[in-house]
């Protein structure tokens, strides 16, 4: 077996596979089952113009098959790989992620970028929901993912926006790898928001995962596909935030196929925007009110180290703790929704000047945020790094 | 026979004063004008052909050439009637006068009005920025319409007589009737505008505070919020605290409101403009245009407020010709005629939804449904460049009903114009201590250079310190930097603050985009 680290013509040839369009898994496990190496396959197309007869895909795949790989131009490529340093890992390869080897139709080649060793971290969970969230389900991807990521455990979602981004913006402040899988190229940054989100991932040992070559653009399409990757390589998933009819609920039920867990969080009961989540806990999902409770099902200890430090940043948060004035603020905020500086003005009664300096402290300990429309709400992670 | 009389064209605001000539030859009947007349001016010679009929005098049945001189600039509109209508009869000697009288008729004085074919004497817009012109080149004595008598009266100090017919202008000249003499308007006159107060709009007080900041510095302000939540209503009690015109100012703007035809008829423009253009505004409404520009939207809000409702429904050119005016006060428009420099200096005031829908903040009841790209797409219509020159954004939210409810104790516009003029009092001190100067202008700070910023702003430590913090952790840019510097400059003089301290720079950091 080869090692996937450098672009031998093996390697090359495999990701030429991997990124020839219109053409799918099966027709890649199909094709390697009748020629045997990737190399095989593309020598002998290159040579014959055609496929073998008894290769058990229909004919409009066999005649893409043979038109891909004849006008792939190799030499682009090679190019794209190295400059973006993306690397490939075939199914074969001992590399490939065992989780992802059981699911129905797995990918047979698959494109990353950054530290290959999140693959071997067995203690992998997905977190998904809506790309439109609500404060809420934004505080809950944070702390939860946080919190998971000090149990060792790999954080695996979309890199969308939304809950998404929080998912794995929380696994960094808890100091974890995240994996976020994509439904594009990985020259690119979808959304283009996220590129340095993406690159803090891959700066913290994380991973950039696509089944798609370099210059594929995002496809609504891919989004569905991609979600088997999500759940098929995770033990769980939680869908944080779904509306009723939502893509996270594909996620789960594909989860579920697989024989994954599905673990949900409850939200408001009178709004639509958690209605996914409640269907989920109707079905049977595994309602989740403590990121532990992930942990403990499967028996992952705390890893030592972090166990450590969690209790000595403990003892350092004994000295943050917030003013009078700020703790008016935060007694006035909600973490669920946005409140305005006005309405903030009429609660907490407190002087303009005092207002404003006590907002902006909290805003600079990260305990808070100003929305997009100029709104305020409380950051749980942040709040949670003080006494009070 | 020859004759010589003067008349005055609108070029641009400014005005140009014109030679009419008149040469009355043998030869067969024609009516002839040169020296680059446009239609307006061609036209006249059926008028002043039926005016002098109709007044009683005789048309001369001979070969006429009238030229306007200088001959290189174009001639535009009809004021240019009655001058050519006065060298006819005087050339025809139709008005027996004297060679001394002739002489001064032709030199010192200005014929300005558009004649109807009975003779009568009708008034021709700008006819402030034509006095100020006549008033310019040494003039001594004005003849026109009643119309613009007291409008003229007030850019000229000589005599400007009025007379309703063209009979009556000869009988005036000849002596043979007293003249009337236009007199300016008395101050009890004035109507004045009746702006929306402060004190009207409920609640809101964060928003208020931040205009009164924006007034203070002339700052420019983005002002988002679902619809209803009072944008348009706080937009339009702007004008009221912001500071009374100087003479020089009402002077100003009355000439631009003038050439624009926008003059109330009272007198001069006592209250600061307030623009508010529809979003289906065309380039040339808002910058100006026709071959000789007339002013267009920007240089109608000179010392005022251009308030732009909805401001993601303009037409990306129209918003992006704001950036040039922003930043220097003066719209340069290009002609085949020439380049025209029109003052355009004003406190910008735009409002927008947040999202196409309205609804993306959540007011009561109702969901955003627009999709994130959506949203993306309709806050981008207001470009980057525009952006950076915006020094604060306030967000507006609906009133609760206990807001609305709220009796009395709202503070009235009067009182907040007060703190406005101190607080430009002290920025003018210290602009003049400092030596900024912009002509003998005052510079405000939302006008201060990088340079002169540094100069005008002590940050005590504490601040700087946040700043720095600030800097760091809310992704400042160097250029935001500044403006929340200027801003918090503002806030500090509101308070009558010398140096700028940590909750000014906190306050400064919420308006922040």
């Amino acid at each position: 077996m080869v090692q996937a680290t450098e672009l031998t013509d093996d390697r090359l040839i495999l990701a030429a596979l991997g990124s020839l369009p219109g053409i799918g898994s099966v027709t890649i496990s199909e094709a390697l089952k009748c020629y045997g190496t990737p190399m095989e396959l593309w020598q002998s197309v290159e040579k014959d113009k055609a496929v073998d007869d008894t290769l058990q895909v229909k004919k409009q795949y066999k005649s893409a098959l043979v038109k891909g790989i004849l006008a792939m131009d190799l030499g682009k490529l090679e190019h794209d790989l190295k400059h973006y340093q993306i690397q490939v890992v075939g199914f074969v390869d001992e590399a490939y992620p065992e989780e992802l080897r059981e699911i129905f139709n797995p990918p047979q080649v698959l494109f990353y970028r950054g530290n290959l060793k999140a693959f071997k971290n067995p203690r992998k969970i997905a977190m998904v929901g809506a790309r439109n969230c609500t404060p809420y389900g934004r505080n809950v991807a944070t702390v939860f993912a946080a919190e998971l990521a000090r149990y060792g455990i790999a954080v695996v979602s979309g890199g969308a926006r939304g809950i998404d981004s929080y998912a794995h913006e929380g696994a960094l402040k808890g100091h974890g790898q995240t994996i976020a899988v994509m439904g594009c190229g990985l020259d690119q940054s979808y959304p283009r928001s996220n590129a340095r989100l993406f690159q803090k991932i891959i700066e913290n040992d994380g991973l950039l995962l696509s089944e798609y070559g370099p210059g594929v653009q995002a496809k609504a399409g891919f989004f569905p596909m991609r979600n088997r990757i999500i759940s098929g390589l995770s033990r769980g998933v939680i869908v944080v935030e779904a509306k009723s009819r939502s893509g996270s609920l594909i996620t789960a039920d594909m989860a579920n196929n697989e024989g994954r867990d599905v673990f949900t969080v409850p939200g408001n009961i009178l709004t639509n925007e958690f209605a996914g989540n409640h269907w989920l806990l109707e079905e049977g999902a595994i309602l989740l009110i403590k990121p532990s409770q992930v942990p403990d099902m499967y028996n992952w200890q705390c890893f030592e180290g972090v166990g450590e430090e969690k209790s000595s940043s403990h003892k350092g948060a004994g000295v943050l703790s917030f003013s009078l004035e700020e703790r008016k603020i935060l007694a006035s905020l909600s973490n669920e929704k946005e409140t305005s500086l006005e309405t903030l003005a009429m609660t907490t009664k407190l002087s303009e000047g005092a207002l404003h300096l006590s907002l902006l402290s909290l805003e600079l300990k990260q305990c808070i945020e100003r929305t997009a429309s100029k709104g305020y709400i409380i950051l749980e992670f942040g709040r949670n790094q003080f006494v009070h | 026979m020859y004759a010589k009389t003067k008349g005055i064209v609108l070029y641009g605001l400014a005005a140009k004063v014109v030679t009419v000539e008149v040469d009355i030859a043998r030869g067969l009947p024609c009516f002839e004008i040169v020296g680059l007349p446009t239609a307006a001016v061609r036209e006249a010679k059926e008028r002043v052909r039926a005016a002098i009929r109709n007044a009683g005098f005789e048309f001369p049945m001979k070969r006429i050439v009238i030229n306007l001189a200088p001959a290189d600039i174009r001639k535009d509109g009809s004021g240019l009637d009655l001058a050519i209508a006065m060298g006819v009869l005087l050339a025809s000697e139709a008005i027996p006068l004297n060679t001394a009288k002739r002489e001064d008729l032709a030199e010192n004085t200005i014929f300005i009005g558009e004649l109807s074919l009975e003779g009568h004497l009708k008034g021709t817009t700008g006819a402030l920025a034509l006095a100020l012109g006549a008033r310019e080149q040494n003039i001594q004595k004005l003849y026109t319409a009643p119309d613009n008598g007291t409008e003229m009266k007030h850019g000229f100090g000589g005599d400007v007589v009025v007379a309703s017919s063209l009979k009556d202008l000869v009988a005036m000249v000849l002596g043979k009737i007293p003249e009337i003499m236009a007199k300016p308007a008395t101050e009890g006159t004035h109507s004045l505008q009746r702006l929306s107060d402060f004190s009207e709009v409920k609640g809101q007080i964060i928003a208020k505070k931040a205009l009164e900041i924006a007034a203070a510095g002339g700052h420019h302000v983005l002002l988002t919020g679902s619809p209803g939540a009072g944008k348009t209503m706080l937009a339009k009690a702007m004008p009221s605290i912001l500071p009374p015109l100087t003479e020089e100012e009402q002077l100003s703007i009355s000439r631009i409101y003038s050439v624009a035809g926008l003059l109330p008829t009272e007198g001069l423009m006592q209250v600061r403009p307030f623009r508010s253009p529809h979003h289906t505004i065309t380039l040339a409404g808002m910058a100006g245009g026709g071959s000789i520009p007339k002013p267009g939207e920007l240089t109608l809000s000179h010392e005022g407020v251009l308030f732009l409702d909805e401001a993601p429904e303009f037409s990306r050119s129209v918003l992006e010709v704001l950036r040039q005016p922003l930043e220097e006060g003066v719209i340069h428009i290009s002609r085949a005629n020439g380049t025209f420099s029109y003052p355009c200096r004003f406190i910008l005031l735009m409002a927008m939804n947040p999202c196409p829908c309205g609804w993306h903040d959540g007011g009561e009841g109702h969901t955003c449904t627009c999709t994130p790209w959506q949203i993306e797409s309709y806050v981008k219509r207001l470009s980057g460049p525009l952006l950076d020159r915006i020094d604060m954004v306030i967000h507006v939210t609906r009133p609760t009903y206990e807001e609305l409810q709220a009796v009395g104790d709202a503070e009235t516009s009067a009182t907040i114009r007060e703190r406005v003029i101190s607080a430009r009092e002290i920025q003018r001190k210290r602009s003049t201590a400092l030596d900024f100067s912009d002509g003998n202008r005052v510079l405000l700070n939302s006008e201060l250079s990088h340079g002169q910023l540094m100069l005008a702003c002590e940050v005590t430590d504490e601040a700087q310190q946040v700043l720095a913090q600030a800097f760091q952790n809310l992704d400042i840019s160097i250029r935001s930097y500044d403006k929340i510097l200027r801003v918090a400059r503002t806030i500090a003089d509101l308070a009558g603050a010398e140096q700028v301290d940590i909750s000014h720079v906190a306050e400064a950091l919420s308006y922040r985009m």
